[in-house]
């Protein structure tokens, strides 16, 4: 109250109308607003916008510093080199000549001596220049130049007969080194000097040696200038001439008066850095820039192996030429149009092409080794090429060689040729892709072809290539020398009756309506509990441990779906149905295992933790591996059926890893559906992983499986996979008909005979009746088949119609027919080595193992009588005990 | 918010449902009479766009019953690989450019028919498309190959039917003579011509436009490799 008062009575005070004193005039300070949402949107797109600037600079940055490979310049000096290059072994002789790089391999036991290149190929009525330049080179070459087109280098016309190489012996390995490439060598010397120069490099030469450099010279000063030459022009270009003389080499300086200053300036102390420096300086039009590489190739001898080296490291090219191809020792064993011999290729189970067979209008003979690599796109596919095996070989009457392929077989494919086309040599030769490029389209508009090279070559790789040579001219032999080389004498198979693999297809994806659209989705065709039930049957029908493969039985089906975790198929019964199983023939000898595709990934999204943008790998583009299925009609990619995916190889490797574990989890064994078949590199520039790499990622998988003693079934049988493989099914029996070859012989299943289990394709799903059966008796082979329970109406508007005769119930009573008989002959022979293989006729064969049984089988549609008397009807086989 | 609160609550009302009826019903007496009837449609408000709009939707689930149910003797169709919403877009979309192109192409010339008036006489036009198809599905699954001729026939009758009384429907919306309407059916089909040709070229040029700035990325990103 009070207060108020007091309040009132201050007021009273003021005169009336006063509003206070006068108020300073206010500044305009800062203050601090809290910042509204626009600003934080403002500075983020900002932000943005300098980060990508950021990262264009940075990513030009990075392309400028990008490291060139080292370039050498090797020379050949006779006087330096005049030592004898010579391996020698127990069993083989090799000698290597200086002069030309070539080298001979004598084979003591039987005196054969092989030519790494055709000794008569300057008398080669047949081939060209070229040719023939290609005949005495031990390494091809293939490189592209700046406009996209390739072009080969020969080792003799671009390096031996240049003298471009240097042979050295380095304990024992003999080491060759090349320089390959039509340019000219370089001098250390200047090319230009200031006076100051000249005098520095001069003042303790000899009057002699002063001479010549005043007649290699060209002598400039101001006042001597002629009125013609004009001298602003050489100010511009050499600035200190305005107040120094200058010396300058003459453009027709003569070879030999280069090499001798180089002499003269090395015994002053002028350096490479030195020659560098001036070279800088140098303003004349210098040398073009033309192709050069330089390769080294080690030879060794590994016991009575020949061993080829070729390592990455010492391979250096220039980006602008980036290297494509290597074919190492093109000519080597090459059999002339009077030999008589074969090529062995390694078509299907193997090939022999006789030498000069006449087949000229015939392509050449190529093969993909471990087939096509995915990460390279391709605009159509007409057949597939592919050797499981990384070996070739030729045979002569009485002895032969086969190569095989140890390191950076990812990398190779086969060529063979007979002669009569570009020359009168018949050979065969592994020709290794280095840089992988693919086309790069910017827009559909544009018609120039772009391409995109990989960047470098794998690191740390090489080439390893091994010459055995076997001391006869027997195809057998020469397979057996390959199963040692596989199996030593440690692996064996041990079976009571003959190996069986039964594939049983659980789901395949099939369009379905789901509310109103239509999906892929995974559509039963074998639930779990009829699996159960069909794997009583083949107990009842008499088949003891049979190998069941779950095929489509996880993650979507057949095609399955990217492995983030086990999931069971709901359609299929889901997980209690699948325990039910599992514990159903539980009590059967059935051995099981769980079939599973690592590469791929068909219908995936987020969901199952596939990301579409960062999962799968990329192509030398960098373009998303998104993979098509091809047209058997045009053979173009086919856009009306799903695409799928690559995967990474990191998440190639998580997908095993998983797949493994969850198959020890419900104890059975493991199944790839890819691995040890497919194999394929990623291009992806920030994480190159090569081919030769991934193929280690499917070995380390094989290694895992082992080490946890799962069973593992593969399919085709790559080299790699065999050792660790208990069965290998759909192996190619007997490959491509190519017309150009000329017999096939079962050379991988000699090998494998006997110390693995191995199977051809499907024999219910044979395009023939009895075909496979035939080609498996043949080496007795195990058998494979491929059922579902479904009738063939479920396939019909699939992409499964190699289905069509796999329903179980109507292949019941055939099964145990051709079982029951196939089991009773082959059986004899499952576990022994096959000793003779041969054609008794075009369609009827005779194998001979080494228990003492001869396999008779008969292709033909005629009965056929042997000439001891035995008896084999049309389309079948007949063992036979040889009495001797 | 009032206009969807007033839209709901009639939802409730018992007056909306016999009004619904009673102009569903007058579609009946459309298809039978359709120069009184559509006159009577529009100009007596006889007819309602719940009406319309139920006609429409029942003939695209006709038009997919069909499809499902119709016997494989007498439809080719892979119904895995049908798809709901393109089958409904291929009765909505020519029934929409129609629409539009009818009415901009009458209202210059006299035309007395609004946007709605037009929608709501093709939606009763659609009636005998139901009316028919409904029982043909029935049908087919009960009769031979050899029978199938009745089938054509009540196929073709149909969509005859729909025809005429869509140029009825015209004739009386917008109070033309039977020449004028003539005429302006054929403008009306010439405008939906170049209506789609007008949409293609716009989509064509957007896309051309991505692509050119697709290309530029796509070749930056080459140059920087």
């Amino acid at each position: 109250m009070e207060k108020e008062m007091k309040k009132k009575q201050k007021k009273s005070k003021m005169p009336e109308g006063y509003i206070g004193r006068p108020k300073p005039m206010k500044t305009k300070t800062f203050e601090f607003h809290k910042p509204t949402t626009a600003f934080y949107v403002k500075l983020g797109i900002t932000a943005v916008i300098i980060a990508f600037i950021v990262y264009i600079v940075l990513r030009l940055i990075s392309v400028a510093s990008y490291h060139q490979p080292d370039f050498e310049f090797f020379e050949y000096n006779p006087a330096n080199s005049s030592k004898e290059f010579v391996l020698e072994s127990k069993a083989i002789k090799f000698e290597l000549d200086p002069e030309t790089t070539q080298f001979t391999v004598l084979q003591k036991n039987t005196g054969k001596i092989w030519y790494s290149n055709p000794v008569e190929a300057d008398n080669d009525p047949l081939a060209l220049a070229k040719e023939k330049n290609n005949m005495k080179s031990p390494i091809l070459l293939k490189f592209s130049t700046e406009n996209g087109t390739n072009e080969i280098y020969d080792y003799f016309s671009n390096s031996v007969k240049r003298g471009f190489y240097n042979v050295s012996k380095d304990g024992n390995k003999i080491k060759v080194e090349y320089t390959i490439g039509q340019m000219n060598r370089e001098y250390i010397i200047p090319l230009m000097m200031y006076q100051s120069d000249y005098d520095k490099w001069t003042k303790d030469m000899k009057k002699s040696d002063l001479n010549t450099i005043s007649r290699a010279y060209h002598h400039y000063s101001l006042d001597t200038l002629s009125a013609t030459e004009n001298k602003n022009e050489m100010i511009q270009k050499y600035p200190e001439f305005k107040s120094e003389d200058l010396y300058l080499l003459f453009d027709n300086t003569q070879k030999f008066m280069k090499e001798k200053l180089e002499g003269i300036f090395s015994e002053v102390g002028f350096t490479y850095e030195d020659y560098e420096e001036l070279k800088a300086q140098y303003k004349e039009s210098t040398e073009q820039d033309v192709p050069a590489f330089n390769t080294t190739v080690y030879y060794s001898l590994e016991g009575d192996d020949l061993v080829v080296e070729v390592p990455f490291d010492d391979i250096s090219y220039k980006t602008v030429y980036p290297i494509i191809e290597l074919t190492v020792l093109p000519y080597f064993g090459a059999g002339y149009s009077t030999d008589q011999g074969a090529l062995f290729v390694p078509e299907g189970g193997g090939a022999l092409i006789n030498f000069n067979n006449g087949k000229t209008r015939q392509n050449i003979y190529y093969a993909d080794v471990y087939g096509w690599d995915y990460a390279s796109d391709r605009k159509a596919t007409i057949t597939e090429t592919r050797a499981a095996m990384p070996v070739f070989g030729i045979k002569y009457e009485d002895s032969s060689f086969i190569s095989i392929i140890e390191n950076g077989s990812a990398y190779a494919g086969i060529n063979a040729e007979v002669a009569g086309k570009l020359g009168s040599y018949n050979y065969v030769n592994a020709a290794y892709k280095m840089l992988h490029n693919e086309r790069y389209d910017i827009a559909a508009r544009t018609t120039n072809a772009l391409y995109m090279y990989e960047e470098r070559l794998p690191e740390g790789e090489k080439i390893r290539q091994i010459y055995k040579f076997v001391d006869s001219g027997s195809i057998v032999d020469m397979a057996k020398t390959y199963g040692d080389y596989l199996f030593g004498k440690t692996a064996k198979t041990n079976n009571t009756e003959v190996p069986v693999a039964i594939e049983i297809i659980g789901a395949i994806d099939k369009v379905q309506q789901v509310a109103g659209l239509p999906k892929t989705k995974p559509y039963k065709v074998t639930s779990y509990k009829e699996a159960a039930e069909i794997i009583h049957e083949i107990e009842d029908i008499g088949i003891k441990n049979a190998n069941i493969k779950l095929a489509g039985f996880i993650n979507d089906g057949v095609r399955q779906s990217y492995f983030n975790k086990l999931k069971f198929i709901s359609q299929l019964g889901g997980k209690g149905d699948f325990k039910k199983f599992m514990k159903d023939v539980e009590n059967t000898s059935a051995k099981l295992y769980l079939d599973g595709t690592m590469q791929f990934a068909y219908h995936s999204g987020i969901t199952d933790g596939f990301f579409h943008y960062s999962t799968p790998a990329r192509f030398v583009s960098d373009k998303i591996c998104e993979l098509y299925e091809y047209s058997p009609i045009w053979y173009g990619k086919d856009d009306s059926k799903d695409t799928y995916y690559l995967l990474k190889p990191a998440a190639i490797e998580g997908v095993s890893n998983r797949f493994i574990s969850s198959v020890e989890k419900y104890k059975l064994g493991a199944s790839f559906r890819d691995f040890g078949y497919q194999l394929s590199a990623d291009y992806n520039e920030d994480r190159l992983v090569s081919r030769e790499t991934a193929k280690n990622i499917q070995v380390k998988a094989f290694d895992s499986v082992k080490e946890k003693s799962l069973g593992l079934m593969i399919n085709a049988g790559n080299d790699y996979a065999v050792r660790q493989a208990d069965f290998i099914t759909n192996m190619n029996l007997k490959g491509n008909k190519y017309a150009i070859l000329d017999e096939q012989v079962p050379f991988y299943q000699i090998a494998l005979h006997g110390h693995k289990n191995y199977a051809g394709s499907a024999v219910n799903l044979g395009s023939e009746k009895d075909q496979v059966v035939l080609e498996s008796a043949e080496t007795g082979a195990g058998l494979f088949f491929t059922f579902m329970k479904a009738p063939e109406i479920a396939i019909q508007e699939t992409n499964f119609s190699e289905y069509y005769a796999a329903n179980f119930d109507d292949w019941k009573d055939n099964l145990a027919a051709v079982y029951s008989k196939y089991n009773k002959e082959i059986s004899k022979v499952s576990n022994s080595q096959i000793t003779a293989y041969e054609h008794l006729t075009e369609e009827v064969s005779k194998t001979s193992f080494d228990n003492g049984y001869d396999v008779v089988v008969n292709f033909s549609y005629a009965d056929y009588e042997t000439p001891d008397g035995v008896k084999v009807p049309a389309r079948d086989y007949k063992v036979v005990k040889v009495v001797k | 918010m009032s206009y969807i609160t007033k839209k709901l609550s009639a939802f409730k009302k018992k007056e909306t449902y016999a009004h619904f009826l009673k102009t569903l019903r007058y579609s009946l007496y459309v298809i039978g009479h359709p120069a009184d009837g559509y006159w009577d449609l529009i100009h007596a408000k006889r007819g309602s766009y719940a009406a319309a709009n139920f006609m429409v939707i029942l003939a695209m689930l006709t038009h997919i019953w069909k499809l499902r149910y119709t016997s494989f003797l007498f439809i080719n169709v892979n119904w895995e690989e049908v798809n709901v919403i393109k089958e409904f877009a291929t009765i909505l979309l020519p029934l929409v450019i129609f629409v539009i192109c009818n009415w901009a192409s009458t209202t210059l010339f006299d035309g007395k028919g609004h946007l709605g008036d037009i929608y709501m006489g093709t939606g009763y036009a659609l009636t005998p498309y139901c009316l028919l198809q409904i029982p043909m599905i029935i049908m087919s699954n009960f009769i031979t190959k050899d029978e199938g001729a009745f089938y054509e026939v009540l196929n073709t009758v149909s969509f005859v039917w729909v025809l005429v009384l869509l140029f009825m429907a015209m004739m009386m919306i917008h109070q033309y003579s039977f020449g004028k309407t003539l005429l302006f059916t054929f403008i009306t089909i010439f405008a939906m011509l170049v209506f789609i040709f007008i949409m293609m070229l716009f989509f064509s040029l957007i896309s051309q436009g991505v692509a050119y700035f697709v290309s530029l990325v796509r070749e930056v990103i080459f140059r920087l490799n």
